[in-house]
């Protein structure tokens, strides 16, 4: 039987670029979850982050993580930011520039735990660098420093605000193998923001898709994104890496997952694919030919 | 892609899998489909349905005689031949805008292929790929 982490329902009133905009949503989170919240820029996403971790108030509402009331605005409850068991990657890492990788991981830490400090240098491949600097680490290495980071503090619940979104596709797999890695060896119950279709697809088992402030869908991301509308058995979601030509066909460099592909098209349709480009590869369960490798 | 507009006019199912009856511009076109009306919403007779194919899952025909097992066959009149060293891409008019087919080029000289050759495209009824409008 499934447990319910979080249960919350809040309201806030935001001011955005395009204007005012009420932030209104009722959700709950399973134990263990990896949970996407998606939806275009502007739509609450990091808000709904932020509140969880107590670093926004909310206008009114409730959050309970557990058996703990975290937040509740009629009983004027508001467990300050440093009290929740809340692991936090934003956006741009913000890892302190005077510490080294060790020192980073050590100040999240509530306790010193060496052990489980050690654990995180391991399990992020950043044994040999610990005593590096972060402006001298690459992005990659960085986004792993940010991600052990977020585990220091043993947190109850993860929080990813767009943790891929400065890498380039290519390490963009590897990095997500990591998260998924960190997931089943940790099983840490992960709110992931992202824009990112594919990402989406490969890390969250659900999703709430939010539209203005308010959660219009939600449920598993093949039922959500419509593929379950088109016939074809087949369907994976790929990013175009490369658009080529090929005597008078057009050659589709793909990367679905960690895996590449090559796809052919016709030249006319070549024509509409940029690199960047997100797509769904389509086949009927008729034609791919399977071979056992084992 | 070729890309169709039909509507359903059967639905034969056996276990989970559908052999689909549309009527594109008059013509009869077949898909093969795993899913059947109690689990798929657009599998329903008389409902508008979106047929797709690749054009490299096309064969063209000329002056064909005999018996062929494809369901699929579709008549049209060539309006441009585009030939690279390995592929050949055929337009037709098939009545109901254009089909396209990737032959081999080999394959368009010994079928001695033209602009205004009346010929039959084939597909083969599990390659068609069925999809619901409302998400098109």
């Amino acid at each position: 039987m499934e447990t319910v982490l979080i249960e919350a329902s809040f309201r806030k009133k935001l001011f955005t670029a395009t204007g005012e905009l009420t932030l209104d949503v009722n959700f709950a989170v399973q134990q263990g979850e990896m949970l996407s919240l998606f939806g275009p820029s502007g739509v609450g996403k990091t808000t709904i982050l932020r509140i969880l971790a107590g670093l926004t108030e909310a206008d009114e509402g409730f959050l309970r993580v557990g058996n703990d009331v975290w937040f509740d605005s009629a009983k004027k409850i508001n467990l300050p930011a440093r009290k929740r068991p809340v692991g936090y990657m934003f956006q741009d890492y913000a890892l302190f520039p005077n510490m080294t990788v060790r020192e980073n991981l050590r100040f999240a830490q509530p306790a010193h735990d060496i052990r489980h400090l050690e654990e995180l240098l391991e399990l992020f491949d950043l044994t040999t660098l610990q005593h590096r600097k972060p402006d001298v680490l690459s992005g990659g290495q960085r986004q792993r420093v940010a991600l052990a980071r977020a585990l220091a503090r043993k947190p109850e619940i993860l929080l990813l605000d767009e943790p891929l979104s400065a890498i380039d596709p290519q390490f963009r797999a590897k990095l997500q193998d990591e998260i998924l890695e960190m997931h089943r060896r940790f099983g840490v119950t992960t709110l992931l923001v992202s824009h990112d279709l594919p990402e989406v697809f490969k890390l969250c088992s659900r999703v709430l898709m939010l539209e203005a402030g308010k959660i219009v869908k939600q449920g598993n991301p093949y039922n959500l994104f419509g593929e379950n509308k088109i016939s074809g058995k087949v369907q994976l979601m790929a990013e175009v890496l490369r658009v080529e030509k090929e005597d008078i066909v057009g050659i589709l460099t793909l990367m679905a997952g960690n895996t590449l592909m090559k796809v052919a098209v016709c030249d006319q349709e070549r024509q509409n694919y940029r690199v960047g480009d997100k797509v769904v590869i389509i086949s009927k369960a008729f034609n791919p030919v399977i071979r056992k490798i084992s | 892609m070729n890309r169709f507009h039909g509507k359903i006019t059967a639905i034969t199912s056996s276990g989970n899998i559908s052999l689909v009856d549309a009527e594109v511009a008059g013509k009869p076109m077949s898909a093969i489909v795993i899913g059947t009306p109690e689990n798929t919403a657009y599998l329903r007779a008389e409902r508008d349905i979106i047929l797709l194919f690749k054009e490299s899952e096309v064969s063209i025909g000329k002056n064909l005689q005999g018996q062929i097992s494809l369901r699929n066959q579709l008549d049209g009149v060539i309006t441009e031949i585009i030939s690279g060293q390995i592929f050949s891409k055929i337009t037709l008019d098939i009545g109901n805008g254009p089909l396209v087919a990737l032959v081999t080029t080999r394959a368009a000289q010994r079928l001695q292929l033209q602009v205004g050759d009346q010929v039959t495209a084939f597909i083969k009824a599990n390659e068609v790929i069925l999809m619901d409008p409302e998400n098109g």
